[in-house]
């Protein structure tokens, strides 16, 4: 599974509860449709630091970081890079 | 005559018509007092035309915004009381909710209507471009004596048992807590509140008080601490009313924003740890005001005076409560017991009027909570009696969790309990016992199965099968994290049981409580 395929998955059924809003693709804006409420940000922060062994820094939670899946997607692929290369 | 909340505001409406209401969440957005209130009595008319009437019970589905405020209003209006129907449930929650109580239609976000397909009947009559209205099949009847009672919320509320209790409030009753908290608040016309709480959990001393005294409420963008942050500022707030998340957010903003000089920032809903209420001092210079709210009886005790000198302190109790700390039989803690303005008018299932729930302690609210005073009144509170786990703030028994595990086809008996993690205070993890002759499923099996029936907050993190539940001599389940996480003989998901171990196959039963012991921290 890809990293977008397995950010996709946990989005869709952590925060959207398996329901798929209409017109929802990676670029769908999750915080403007209400998804991503405080409890939400909170969760994704500290499922990302699991799964992916990435820490996240405080100046990374702002809501170009998590605005759709492509934007996830992106963060986290740049947070591994910094890693790999500090 | 009595009373209706839709009244009180009409009547500040027609005080301050051009005061403003709701300022956000996008920039420069604003509604008056004044046209909310012809948005109310127009909402109200448009639910009278749709059959809505004195004495119905209407589910509210909708997500916590202007329009929640709306709706809750216009039912009002009309005579109706409201069920909040939470939107981050599962959708087998949800439907719970209107099994355990009456309810005759719902409003609900377009979006998520599918949920009470099984219950609709008739057409969905449209409400706003994101809202219909949905008659649904009452799956019960109300309690006979609700109707004398002036209902203006029948909240629905877990219990031990994992069945549904139900808290109902009357407009009177809100009215009082309302008074009595703003005792200490003070709120009035000269404040602006931003909000950033669930509306599904979170109104009566809050939304009620804020549009009773004529306050103004700051709704932001999204919950990112940078938003919280713009909301303030840009709109000159007085106030916050939070959860610890919500400040750590903030808190975590690398921008140079500082706050505006605010009159108070509540925290509410859970403990606020010493390090976050540090590290928010550090980055704003402002201390946090703790609370103690619990959905019986309001907000009787606020932390107005000395947030910072008491920190780690909910406050001294308000001028119109009592209390009561009561020793504990063969424990070091205390029990603290309470007495005041707007106490719950009943519980709903099964039935029980006040002044029954209040006989049982002569008089008094027992809250299933410990606490401790000092010598000033401050009050701290150390621990609960009943094994309640709060993840950011949002309560649930393990016990719910464990109805839903055990309905799992591999699993015989579980034991959920909550262990402390940064940032979210605590988060469940689950100890299960194996049926014989099965294979344990993986980790991600057991996810899916529970995101299937509860909310999100409430699945375990972690999931470990152990060969049996630990016990006390008594034969009752231990939830002591401390105690589980050092002790018990505990085998990963990755290692899975050898089916030929012994295993306990009396099929274990969780530990049935009392039925009225109280719930959550919503006000």
């Amino acid at each position: 599974m890809t990293l977008q395929q397995a950010l996709r998955e946990y989005l869709v059924k952590q925060h959207l509860k398996g329901l798929l809003p209409k017109g929802f693709d990676d670029d769908y804006d999750l915080i403007d449709a209400g998804f991503m409420d405080s409890l939400a940000i909170i969760n994704t922060i500290t499922y990302l630091e699991k799964q992916y062994d990435t820490p996240i820094e405080e100046g990374d939670i702002v809501p170009e970081n998590f605005m759709s899946v492509n934007a996830l997607c992106a963060f986290v692929t740049s947070k591994q890079v910094e890693q790999v290369s500090p | 005559m009595s009373l209706n909340l839709a009244e009180v505001f009409f009547q500040k409406a027609d005080a301050q018509p051009e005061h403003p209401l709701i300022l956000g969440p996008r920039g420069g957005s604003c509604i008056s007092y004044g046209e909310f209130q012809r948005d109310v009595q127009s909402m109200a008319e448009r639910l009278r035309e749709a059959g809505i009437s004195k004495g119905m019970n209407v589910g509210l589905h909708y997500p916590s915004d202007q329009k929640y405020i709306l709706f809750t209003y216009a039912l009002w209006t009309v005579g109706a009381s409201v069920t909040p129907i939470p939107m981050e449930l599962a959708n087998e929650e949800k439907q719970q909710i209107l099994q355990h109580i009456a309810i005759d239609t719902l409003i609900s976000s377009v979006r998520h209507c599918d949920v009470f397909e099984d219950f609709i009947v008739g057409d969905a009559s449209e409400l706003s471009e994101q809202a219909r209205l949905l008659k649904v099949k009452t799956q019960r009847q109300a309690p006979a004596e609700l109707a004398a009672i002036n209902p203006a919320f029948i909240r629905f509320t877990s219990g031990t048992t994992g069945t549904a209790k139900g808290v109902v409030l009357s407009h009177e009753t809100i009215f009082e807590r309302i008074n009595a908290a703003n005792q200490g608040l003070h709120i009035g016309p000269e404040d602006r509140i931003v909000w950033l709480l669930s509306m599904a959990y979170h109104f009566t001393v809050s939304i009620v008080a804020y549009l009773s005294f004529g306050a103004t409420i700051v709704l932001p963008k999204n919950a990112f601490g940078v938003s919280l942050l713009r909301a303030a500022i840009d709109n000159n707030a007085t106030m916050i009313y939070g959860a610890p998340t919500h400040y750590e957010l903030m808190t975590h903003d690398r921008s140079d924003k500082a706050l505006p000089p605010l009159r108070l920032a509540i925290v509410t809903t859970a403990r606020l740890s010493t390090e976050l209420a540090e590290a928010f001092y550090q980055r704003f210079g402002l201390a946090l005001n703790e609370t103690y709210g619990i959905i019986e009886i309001g907000l009787p005790v606020i932390n107005i005076d000395q947030p910072r000198q008491k920190q780690g302190s909910v406050g001294q109790l308000l001028p119109a409560y009592s209390i009561k700390l009561v020793r504990q039989e063969n424990q070091n803690t205390s029990e603290i017991l309470l007495h005041g303005p707007g106490l719950l008018d009943a519980y709903y299932e099964p039935w029980m009027r006040r002044e029954a729930i209040l006989q049982k302690h002569s008089g008094w609210l027992a809250t299933g909570d410990l606490g401790v005073m000092d010598d000033a009144g401050f009050l701290t509170i150390v621990g609960r009696s009943k094994e309640m786990i709060s993840v950011a703030g949002m309560k649930f028994f393990p016990q719910e969790v464990e109805r839903v595990l055990e309905r799992h086809p591999d699993i015989q008996a579980a034991c959920v309990f909550g262990v402390k993690v940064p940032r979210l205070g605590e988060s469940p993890m689950a100890h299960l016992v194996l049926n014989e002759g099965c294979d344990a499923p993986d980790e991600n099996a057991l996810k899916d199965h529970c995101a299937e029936l509860l909310a999100s907050y409430k699945i375990p993190r972690e999931f470990k099968w152990v060969l049996c539940l630990e016990r006390t001599a008594s034969g009752k389940i231990v939830r002591n994290a401390d105690k589980l996480l050092k002790t018990g003989q505990t085998l990963n998901t990755a290692n899975p049981i050898n089916t030929n171990q012994k295993l306990n196959t009396d099929k274990l039963k969780t530990n049935v409580g009392e039925q009225h012991d109280l719930t959550t921290s919503a006000t």
